[in-house]
């Protein structure tokens, strides 16, 4: 039953096992009249309009713990109706437990308490291949529905195209998945086949670097050298000749869908050298990994893209100094050398998760970048 | 104090008490008197709404008395009232219960049953007003009315008394059969004084329908084909055919769903306002919808209806059965349990505003809404800050069930910089806002009879026009080859062909 509302706990919450999807809503319902009912009340309290359906799958519950966490620190700026499912299909019973809570928080600068909805099922057994049956009837109408995936990309991909299933906007992060290279190009078939969007928090974490770069191509000094690539150079944290690197592949594809390259021509040399053919030229791009600290294995390092066209050559190198989070850019032009040192933002997943639902559900920009990125991952595999 | 008493008693009206009568269910060892009569009586006696002077006289074949009427009324009121038993209420309203066993086609039964009506008149001082309440599947009617013929009933109500009948669709199989049933009705009882129940009129949401259109001054302007882009009606459940199956593959979802309840909807959202709120003036408003509802030919039927059966799938977390392997379904059933339809309302307000209805049942979950989508507004405005082609368009959703309530759905602007748009709710939650349990259907529809307010009750010319409607859809589908069912896995949206009807305009189905 739902408890009577506490507030030194800032949560609602009602737990039961073995429960249906029937009994789940009803408690639902009580739980929005109790703090509709203490809405008129000086505490003012109130559940939040929701704008979307976050539908998180967590591997086990230190995953779901943290998300839960993560979800509630967004709730400010992105008020959802949060669905948390902890699915264990191995198990022989077919069963759902189920938990429920409202946590609020006293909105800065507000004297009204706002609220969301969490629910979190635990499901085990046969059921857990047909996610999309409990999820549905707990989506609030008419709302975006964001699949937050946070493991690795499964072998047996029933249960992601299941959450695939009821999504408008399926959420990764490529660096936990087992293959971070290899495994975005079954991302893309899986956005292409249930014709969601997709985005990637490793993507986001390298998205500052992608924005620095702009900042230079689009009005700056370096406008006029984009279509004089000469070569490309991408470092990445990890053991020397250990793995490839998502961020460096998602940066390179990135790169390519700035400067128009077409990568369907392209040739590899192993996992990390590829030659991209492009009007005549052959632009070669070399990933490779060094040795960095505090950052984790995979992340950018540095960057260096040289130009060279009939007034001349230049050069533009983005790196991470001794703190992780400062980039020094150098620019090298015919007119001399420039360096800035610049911040980089924080990588953390709450940061990178609102970046990702700061764009609209089913936007193609992310899967855009995949079939870009498909040619280059698909040389290296050949 | 005095002051405030005059204010009070001037300000609000006075409910009027219904007249002393007897209720004679014909049904009343059925699954309807269990689950809904008896409880929405019991919960009637509770506020005490019931009339003054009040008894229940119940007809079966099942044999019984009086006593195991009471005891088994008492256990049903216990499972199914929305609130507890109350043993001083149950006490009173038990004294009230009266049984009486016999064959709906049997005279001698029917002669014990006016003497027990007689003798209950004495005992209660029903005053010798009778609503009778047919629960018993339509079969049974024609033994009913014919036999009721025979007593002090009908058309007896012009004098001091009154007799009115209320009956449960289906009404009539197809529009001879609802002819053929209408003139039966006559022959014994006035219109006025048959209540043709659609428990779907009966809930609060559907009657806020007509206050929310017509008691809001904002409304009105904008509720036509200028604003309006489309109207969506879904009726969806969750569930399968149940015990229902050898009445339901008899009858098929767009006998079942639409020609009723959805028409009622439609008729409801699309009606001009209607010159006093009461039963006569709303049904002339109505039945105008009715009569408005573009007829089918065979070429709208191909593209403008999709019918689907459902097979085995997983509704809510349980595996269910394919519609072929339920109960008392026959196995090639080729009956729809899903359909899908565009109609329009050639009338001044609607024409060429498309009405997008879709019904089925073991669909993922249970909801029925009506959801008018206005015009979208020009998006040059906006347009470099849209990742999307086209500005989502303002929504209004009435929701009747499950959640009753009302949304708006509007674009806003998401805090910060840049400028992003971001779909939002504004939501009305019915039992948020008024902490207090609404009546059931039943409760309200029940007491409307009591009161002889037809108003939420079904006239035969609007069940007529309903079938007019219907029967135009079924003659295009006998013309053409059915669909290869099961055509929809259980727990899914309906078959393809559903999206593609909506699709081909340009338009997509709400996700609820």
């Amino acid at each position: 039953m739902a408890e009577a509302l506490d507030f030194e706990d800032r949560q609602l919450s009602w737990t039961d096992r073995a429960v249906d999807i029937d009994r789940i809503e009803a408690e639902l319902t009580k739980m929005r009249y109790i703090a509709a009912d203490e809405t008129d009340g000086s505490d003012g309290f109130a559940i939040r309009t929701s704008l979307v359906n976050m539908v998180v799958y967590a591997e086990d519950e230190d995953t779901a713990a943290q998300t839960s966490r993560v979800i509630e620190e967004l709730a400010g700026h992105h008020p959802s109706r949060a669905l948390i499912i902890v699915a264990t299909p191995t198990q022989d019973e077919s069963r759902v437990d189920a938990s429920l809570a409202a946590h609020w928080h006293l909105a800065p600068d507000m004297d009204q308490r706002v609220c969301c909805e969490e629910v979190t099922l635990h499901v085990s057994g046969r059921v857990a291949f047909h996610l999309h049956s409990l999820i549905v009837p707990l989506l609030i109408p008419d709302l975006p529905v964001v699949v937050w995936w946070t493991g690795a990309f499964p072998d047996d991909t029933h249960l992601i195209q299941e959450m695939c299933e009821v999504s408008d906007h399926l959420i990764i992060d490529s660096a936990r998945f087992g293959d971070q290279v290899g495994d975005l190009t079954r991302i893309g078939v899986l956005a292409e086949l249930h014709r969601c969007g997709v985005g990637d928090l490793n993507y986001e974490r390298m998205r500052p670097w992608c924005e620095l770069f702009e900042q230079y191509t689009e009005s700056g000094a370096l406008a006029p050298w984009l279509n004089a690539v000469t070569s490309v150079e991408i470092r990445y944290a990890d053991e020397w000749g250990r793995t490839t690197s998502g961020q460096a592949f998602l940066f390179l594809a990135w790169l390519a869908q700035q400067c128009g390259w077409d990568t369907r021509s392209v040739s590899a040399n192993g996992s990390n050298r590829l030659t991209i053919r492009q009007d005549e030229r052959n632009i070669p791009a070399y990933m490779s990994a060094v040795g960095y600290e505090g950052v984790e294995r995979g992340w950018l390092v540095s960057i260096k893209v040289a130009f060279e066209d009939n007034h001349g050559s230049a050069m533009f190198s983005m790196s991470r100094t001794g703190d992780p989070l400062h980039v020094t850019i150098r620019l090298e032009l015919p007119e001399g050398v420039r360096e800035d040192h610049v911040r980089i933002e924080s990588c953390d997943s709450p940061t990178v998760l609102m970046h990702q639902l700061d764009v609209a559900p089913h936007s193609g920009e992310f899967v855009r970048l995949l079939a870009v990125a498909n040619p280059l991952i698909l040389a290296t595999r050949a | 104090m005095t002051t405030q008493a005059a204010t009070f008693t001037t300000s609000v009206p006075l409910e009027r008490a219904p007249e002393a009568c007897c209720l004679v269910i014909f049904g009343a060892s059925g699954d309807l008197t269990h689950r809904m009569l008896l409880p929405a009586l019991y919960n009637l006696a509770l506020d005490r709404r019931l009339p003054p002077r009040f008894a229940v006289v119940g007809f079966a074949r099942t044999e019984s008395s009086d006593e195991q009427f009471r005891e088994e009324a008492r256990k049903s009121i216990e499972e199914f009232s929305r609130r507890p038993l109350d043993p001083a209420i149950w006490d009173s309203f038990a004294a009230g219960l009266f049984y009486v066993h016999g064959g709906y086609n049997d005279a001698t039964s029917h002669d014990r049953l006016t003497e027990t009506l007689q003798r209950v008149e004495q005992e209660r001082g029903t005053a010798g007003n009778h609503l009778f309440y047919l629960a018993v599947p339509p079969t049974a009617f024609d033994d009913i009315i014919q036999q009721l013929s025979r007593g002090p009933y009908g058309r007896s109500s012009e004098g001091a008394t009154w007799s009115r009948v209320i009956v449960e669709k289906p009404f009539g199989t197809d529009l001879t059969s609802a002819r053929d049933l209408n003139r039966m009705m006559h022959a014994v009882f006035r219109e006025d004084d048959i209540y043709r129940i659609d428990h779907y009129l009966g809930k609060e949401t559907v009657q806020n329908i007509l206050v929310f259109r017509f008691a809001n001054g904002i409304m009105e302007p904008i509720w036509n084909r200028r604003y309006v882009d489309h109207i969506q009606v879904t009726v969806a459940e969750s569930i399968g055919v149940g015990r229902r199956g050898s009445y339901y593959d008899e009858t098929g979802a767009l006998r079942d769903m639409v020609q009723n309840h959805m028409m009622q909807l439609i008729s409801l959202i699309a009606m001009e306002p209607p010159l006093a709120f009461n039963g006569r003036s709303v049904r002339n408003e109505k039945v105008k919808v009715l009569h408005a509802i573009r007829l089918m030919e065979e070429k709208d039927v191909r593209t403008a209806t999709a019918r689907g059966q459902y097979g085995r799938g997983w509704v809510a977390g349980e595996e269910v059965p394919g519609y072929r392997e339920e109960e008392e379904v026959a196995e090639r059933s080729t009956t729809e349990t899903f359909v899908a339809m565009r109609l329009f309302v050639d009338s001044w307000r609607w024409a060429d505003v498309p009405f997008y209805l879709r019904t089925g049942k073991r669909l993922p979950k249970r909801s029925t809404e009506i959801a008018v989508t206005f015009k979208r507004a020009p998006q040059l405005l906006f347009k470099e800050f849209m990742d999307a082609p086209e500005l989502d368009p303002n929504v209004l959703s009435i929701r009747i069930q499950p959640n009753e309530g009302i949304s708006l759905k509007f674009l806003t602007k998401v805090p910060g910089s840049p400028l992003r748009l971001r779909p939002a709710n504004m939501d009305f939650m019915y039992g948020a806002s008024f902490i207090m349990q609404a009546p059931s259907a039943y409760e309200t529809l029940l007491l409307d009879a009591f009161r002889g307010d037809a108003t939420l009750f079904t006239r035969s010319d609007e069940v007529e026009a309903a079938w007019t409607v219907t029967e135009s859809i079924l003659a295009g589908w006998a013309s053409i080859p059915p669909p290869k069912v099961p055509n929809y896995e259980a727990g899914t949206w309906g078959p393809p062909e559903a999206d593609e009807l909506i699709e081909r305009d340009g338009r997509q189905w709400r996700r609820l």
